[in-house]
């Protein structure tokens, strides 16, 4: 079982960048999903550009680092009340004017640029997910954390978050078993989208996952205490890293792309080019 | 001057913040180097605390109130820090899962000597080195979480031996693993013992120490009863039962026919000591069949239990791996099937293909003739109850009564009815006393009773459980395995379980259905699957030691426990004396 933070093992050059290079690619992304101008016009269309942004996203998740959205579908699924409850509470908090439809109090005081406006956030957020999805998608944990310890983060830290990643996908497995052992029960409390019967499975799931989690956590930190965790700090001993990471030229193309593309839209958003 | 033993316990009491009473007492106990110590033990009799004392885990990182002395080389282990206490004495865990926590097996095995401060340069030569010791360069370039288990513990095994701590600590390496996995990490074991290391493993499979072990240690209530070689060691029939342990088949059957005359001198207690001494002791035409005392079958129904048809099941992508090809099964009522096959070959796919929590890519499966797909939850778990591997994630309420109750709130029973159910269950399953109690504050073994008590009480038509004896010592294993042939004597239940334990499934199971590769390799009675040995090999199956042994000595029909076992060679060897 594969959860939706795990890294995916595949080998395409996405994967094989520097962590810090799609680092900097997805915070720039996240800076564009917010300066870019929407609707953008499109053939005479206005297309809202976080739909867009999202949608490239998901292209580039799937062919290019050959993941499918079959394999995030629950995380897509997740996506769509929250961009409906964004859409929905902009529709009926902005200024109705104007307004949808006059016949009914309802659609009089529901607003269309409310509507649309709440898309683009909607949308805004669904992009900068799926932006954390191709990171950790394509990033294993480990250079991740490597790239954290380089930039100067204490390598405990810097170790311990690269495995919380790693642990993740165990917990998540951990609780597939418990939402099963509850079927089994004949209990759908985990199943399904209803709030209240998801909060009441959550709360009784709480018990095994989170004594299951204190368990493995606590023979984990064992079992690294006796692989020498602790050495460096205990003897003063220099730790050496086996693996390193290095920016490649293709790194440094990409990075400096990244960068030139945010800093011409805020350029031009500064500008007032976009209007 | 005398160079100290490596390990040495004086007088080492030892309790927990939390326990009452000590969990050792008075232990004393030297361990010497080169030497390979096995510690047997039943549950909750203080052996992994045994083993934190001699890994240096107690004091520094588990506390308690230690008396007496723990000594490293002669000195108080008090005095060091685990980190240091580390590079002389490596410790392999029982669960390879909490010992992994890197990507990548090569990250993995390097992991210790970065923290160590070894050069790239010895990183890399120790990588190497280690890989071809323990015969694991394959799997130098793998993510770690995609092995099996077995490759998962040779891989930790890997990671704590290739720091050269002089001495290596083994709790139960072996307890989760399916045979091929034990078998691999038995073989590793064998390379460390080959390279003259002091080892200490706590084993509950007998036969493993029994054949490699100098010294066997019993260990009771805290106490030390036997500190004694492994042939004085199965002698001691009275120590042993009274601590709980069973005895390895072979060693049971040494001393059966020892006891019957039919053998003297130096008993063989393994399979490779026992061949050529029973060999000797059979060498004359087979004897008229010994009568068939395993269980029978079901008598057979109209209608099946569960009727399997085509059924294929696929997994989706990143790992497209179809792991039931296609799969036709009948099971009968009341009837008690055991699944074997080595991990991977489809069985707990098959299991939850049938209780309908994976929904197959092809084909149906009905349960008293209805498509467990097409049923609502509560229904289903009316039909066909899964019972997991970890009780630990079946438990939710706060107490045992709770818990067995919290099953029938979804099936709106009356409250009277509910209450009667739930009492005749835990008096059934022998937890009534324990009705109050939190279900962690169980013991393992009444745990596992428990969380099958809860699927129980449903009365369901068919239970599948999902190795009920993986983790268990062997005392344990047995109890489980009664308590389900249990529930299908008193209730009828249809029960399914997916196991490892070979002996235990000739015991109490009236069919076998091997799997290999998604696909149904043999599927019979007990006595008819492990007869054939060759081909349960290409599933990394091996049948009972008794019956393996049988097949080698041309015994049939084939006996599977050690009572047939005795009747076969008695009475073969009394056609040796009449001829």
């Amino acid at each position: 079982m594969s959860g939706i933070y795990s890294y995916s093992g595949y080998e395409t050059w996405l994967h094989k960048l520097d962590p810090r290079t799609k680092l900097t690619f997805t915070i720039c992304y996240l800076i564009l999903a917010f300066v870019l101008p929407s609707p953008l016009l499109i053939a005479g269309l206005p297309i809202s550009t976080p739909l867009l942004m999202f949608l490239a996203m998901v292209l580039v998740i799937w062919f290019v680092a050959r993941i499918p959205p079959a394999r995030y579908l629950a995380f897509l699924v997740y996506l769509i009340p929250i961009v409906a409850g964004i859409a929905f509470a902009h529709t009926f908090f902005l200024n109705p004017c104007p307004c949808f439809a006059e016949t009914t109090p309802i659609l009089r005081s529901a607003s269309v640029d409310g509507f649309l406006k709440g898309l683009d956030i909607g949308f805004r957020i669904a992009a900068m997910g799926v932006a954390f999805l191709l990171f950790s998608f394509t990033t294993e944990p480990f250079t991740w954390g490597l790239s954290m310890y380089k930039a100067g983060l204490p390598y405990k830290a810097a170790f311990m978050f690269a495995f919380g990643m790693r642990f993740y996908p165990l917990l998540q497995e951990e609780f597939m078993t418990i939402r099963d052992a509850l079927k089994a029960r004949g209990s759908d409390l985990l199943n399904g989208l209803n709030p209240v019967r998801l909060i009441r499975g959550m709360s009784i799931t709480a018990i095994p996952l989170g004594l299951g989690a204190l368990h493995r956590s606590q023979n984990i930190a064992l079992s690294m205490e006796l692989r020498g965790f602790s050495f460096p700090e205990e003897t003063g001993v220099q730790r050496q890293l086996f693996r390193d990471i290095r920016m490649r030229p293709l790194d440094w193309a990409l990075t400096s792309l990244c960068l030139i593309v945010l800093l011409g839209a805020i350029v031009l958003r500064l500008s007032g080019f976009w209007g | 001057m005398t160079t100290p033993p490596p390990l040495q316990l004086r007088n080492v009491t030892f309790s927990y913040p939390s326990s009452e009473e000590p969990v050792l007492r008075d232990i004393n106990l030297t361990i010497k180097a080169g030497e390979f110590v096995g510690i047997v033990a039943p549950t909750g009799s203080g052996k992994t605390t045994l083993l934190g004392l001699l890994g240096g885990v107690i004091p520094h990182y588990m506390r308690g109130e230690l008396e007496g002395e723990v000594l490293l080389d002669g000195v108080d282990t008090r005095q060091l820090s685990l980190p240091k206490f580390a590079t002389r004495v490596g410790m392999v865990l029982q669960d390879p899962d909490s010992q992994l926590f890197n990507l990548l097996v090569r990250d993995e095995i390097v992991w210790g000597l970065e923290n160590r401060g070894y050069s790239r340069a010895e990183m890399l030569r120790s990588l190497d080195e280690i890989l071809d010791f323990f015969q694991i360069e394959k799997l130098r370039d793998r993510i770690t979480y995609d092995l099996s288990g077995g490759e998962k513990q040779r891989v930790v095994m890997a990671a704590v031996a290739v720091s050269r701590p002089d001495i290596l600590l083994f709790d139960n390496p072996t307890s989760q693993l399916d045979p091929l996995g034990a078998e691999l990490v038995i073989e590793s074991i064998k390379r460390v013992l080959a390279a003259h290391r002091t080892v200490v493993m706590v084993e509950d499979k007998l036969d493993e120490l029994l054949e490699h072990a100098d010294r066997l240690i019993l260990l009771h209530e805290g106490r030390i009863l036997l500190d004694c070689p492994p042939a004085k060691f199965v002698r001691c029939h009275e120590v042993l039962a009274q601590a709980g342990i069973v005895p390895s088949s072979v060693a049971q059957l040494s001393l059966r026919l020892a006891a019957e005359g039919l053998l003297d001198g130096e008993l063989p207690l393994t399979l490779a000591d026992a061949r050529p001494i029973y060999a000797r002791l059979v060498e004359s035409p087979p004897a008229p069949p010994v009568a068939d005392t395993a269980p029978q079958p079901a008598p057979r129904s109209e209608a099946p239990a569960i009727q399997i048809s085509t059924l294929r099941f696929v997994y989706p992508p990143p790992r497209p791996i179809m792991a039931v090809k296609r799969v036709d099964l009948a099971i009968e009522r009341g009837s008690f099937v055991a699944i074997i096959g080595q991990n991977g070959s489809g069985k707990t796919t098959l299991a939850r293909c049938m209780s309908g929590y994976l929904t197959p890519t092809e084909g149906r499966v009905l349960v008293g003739g209805e498509d467990v797909h097409q049923l609502k939850t509560f229904r289903r778990a009316r039909r066909i109850g899964y019972v997991f591997q970890n009780p630990a994630t079946q438990l939710f309420r706060q107490s045992v009564y709770d818990e067995v109750a919290f099953s029938l709130q979804y099936q709106g029973v009356a409250p009277a009815e509910a209450e009667l159910r739930v009492a005749e269950m835990l008096q059934f399953l022998d937890l009534w006393e324990q009705r109050d109690l939190h279900p962690f504050r169980l013991s393992l073994g009444n745990k596992q009773r428990l969380a099958i008590a809860c699927i129980a009480v449903l009365q369901p038509d068919a239970l599948i459980v999902d190795e009920p004896t993986t983790g268990q010592d062997p005392r344990h294993a047995i109890a489980v395995m009664r308590l389900l042939a249990g529930l299908r004597e008193r209730y009828g239940t249809t029960v399914i379980t997916i196991t490892h334990a070979m002996q235990l499934a000739a015991n109490f199971c009236d069919r076998v259905i091997a799997m290999c590769r998604g696909e149904v390799l043999l599927d019979g009675r007990p006595r008819e699957v492990f007869a054939q040995s060759e081909l349960l090999a290409t599933t990394f199956v091996k049948p009972p030691t008794v019956a393996q042994l049988a097949l080698e000595l041309g015994i049939s029909p084939l006996p599977l426990n050690v009572d047939e076992a005795v009747l076969a060679i008695k009475s073969r060897a009394a056609n040796v004396v009449k001829g």
